[in-house]
């Protein structure tokens, strides 16, 4: 009897501390997008795009995230030496090559990345600017373990002062390449999303910009409720995408971004309230 | 042999001072071999720990390395006593992640044997036990080149045999001038290979005396202790 009364307290807690929360701050969230994003899309795609399909290519690319990184998929065992470690380890220090390692040998990655491709295949010619949404899938599952990361540089990679920086660039190379390899697939589909985009190179370069953008936000958030990062990285990586679809060129000035922002991670604080139980990174 | 000194060092978390040192007006200073830290919970052993390995800034002095300031992550390995690692990583890996470049396996292989990891060198550090996990962070630890290793309760889950190959690590460290710093709570496996015990009390590092020309024992290790907190 004692137990069920825990147990229903424990589950009455988590549904008031989380459900609730998410509930409303998604609903509103996915809302207000949809709404904002539906006029600006049709501007600069020239495609009227409904805002119930925005909502849910919103509520689809924050959702599917959390179901897919954890999912209990196994690893795919690709040996070192793939990665060329080398060369990476130049831009990104010596966490790149770590985060690359880790990355591309887990299910989930390739999983989402797989679903993202057969979306883009599909995506009717009225959903095509949702491009911009399902270009953010792999960034949205990676941002679930970031905080982890986060943790993991603080203590090892050069500490509170380089490793944020480091974790930010080992985050966006990932997930530049990600996206490549989605752009690839999906631009060899003869009716995938990016051939109803006039010129394609648009909606390729506004999906490249909402990579960008998404990764250059992935340590905010954290001093309020977990989990915001998710919504803040939508936020950044959408508005990018679709300054870079308008203009390309606008790719330089999310790079700046990118590096500025990298650069502020410098000064974050260690939270010392992390270093008080053990973390594995799936 | 450089030696770490302390130059009106305090440790703290925030506002709070926790521990002082100063080498001139205490004699408290880190000399290659290992140094045992004790104290009880709250006492600010991890806090010293991590501000040496510059997790933490020190809120005010320095701490040289010989003649020089200490460059806390150039120059000092931090193994915390909590473990973060990614799942999906070979031990070979996290050893070149923590140590820069990893040497020829012929200069590490026998300590794979010392602490009974060959069968695991090979798996994801994702499907290793806790203490399995624990013997890389050792393995990657004698790999790197960092002069100051800085570890919190790196005895964790080690099995016995595990136990024997990280004493003599310890002393393969001292050889080669390294400067260990182990905040433990259970010490007795310890003290027979330490150079050197400090105990925090009233916000400052108190030496253990040692027997004339020896090294602390467990048992004037306990006695201090006693008179200290008791």
């Amino acid at each position: 009897m004692r137990y069920i009364r825990l147990q229903t307290l424990n589950g009455l807690r988590w549904l008031r501390e989380s459900i609730l929360f998410w509930t409303i701050l998604f609903t509103v969230s996915a809302l207000t997008t949809a709404l904002l994003l539906q006029g600006v899309l049709g501007v600069v795609f020239h495609v009227p795009v409904s805002w119930q399909a925005v909502a849910l290519g919103v509520g689809l690319t924050v959702a599917l995230g959390a179901v897919l990184e954890n999912l209990p998929v196994g690893a795919i065992p690709l040996s070192s030496g793939i990665f060329s470690e080398r060369f990476w380890s130049r831009i990104g220090g010596r966490l790149l090559p770590l985060y690359l390692r880790n990355e591309l040998r887990r299910g989930p990655t390739w999983i989402t990345l797989g679903l993202a491709c057969m979306a883009g295949a599909i995506l009717p010619r009225a959903w095509a600017p949702l491009w911009l949404l399902l270009a953010q899938w792999p960034v949205q599952r990676a941002l679930h373990s970031g905080r982890n990361w986060q943790r993991l540089v603080r203590l090892h990679a050069r500490g509170p002062r380089d490793g944020i920086p480091n974790f930010l660039v080992s985050l966006a190379v990932s997930q530049v390449l990600q996206y490549l390899l989605l752009l690839a697939a999906v631009w060899a589909v003869p009716d995938g999303a990016l051939a109803f985009a006039n010129p394609k190179i648009h909606l390729a370069a506004g999906g490249l910009g909402a990579v960008i953008g998404a990764t250059s936000v992935a340590v905010e958030g954290d001093s309020g409720r977990p989990g915001l990062v998710h919504l803040i990285s939508l936020t950044a990586g959408t508005l990018w995408g679709l300054a870079c679809a308008a203009y390309p060129w606008s790719l330089g000035a999310a790079l700046y971004f990118f590096s500025r922002m990298a650069a502020t991670g410098r000064y974050r604080l260690a939270s010392v309230e992390w270093f008080d139980e053990d973390t594995f990174i799936s | 042999m450089k030696t770490l000194s302390f130059h009106d060092f305090w440790a703290g978390r925030g506002s709070r001072r926790l521990v002082h040192a100063d080498t001139a007006a205490d004699g408290a200073e880190l000399k290659p071999g290992l140094t045992l830290i004790v104290a009880p919970n709250g006492y600010g052993k991890s806090t010293l720990l991590q501000t040496l390995a510059g997790v933490l800034k020190p809120l005010s002095g320095q701490i040289r390395l010989g003649d020089e300031a200490f460059q806390t992550r150039e120059q000092g390995l931090y193994v915390p006593e909590y473990l973060a690692f990614p799942k999906m990583v070979y031990p070979r890996e996290w050893m070149e992640f923590v140590a820069g470049s990893l040497p020829p396996e012929a200069e590490w292989a026998k300590w794979v044997k010392a602490l009974r990891l060959e069968k695991v060198m090979n798996s994801y550090l994702g499907r290793m036990s806790q203490g399995e996990r624990r013997k890389v962070t050792w393995l990657a630890a004698h790999v790197a080149t960092h002069p100051v290793v800085l570890m919190d309760e790196p005895l964790d889950g080690l099995d016995v045999l595990a136990l024997e190959g990280a004493r003599e690590m310890l002393q393969d460290w001292e050889r080669r001038g390294r400067i260990t710093v182990v905040v433990a709570h259970q010490t007795a496996e310890l003290t027979p290979v330490a150079q050197a015990a400090y105990l925090i009390h009233d916000e400052k590092l108190v030496a253990v005396d040692r027997p004339k020309g020896k090294a602390p024992t467990e048992e004037n290790l306990r006695a201090h202790v006693r008179k200290l907190y008791f």
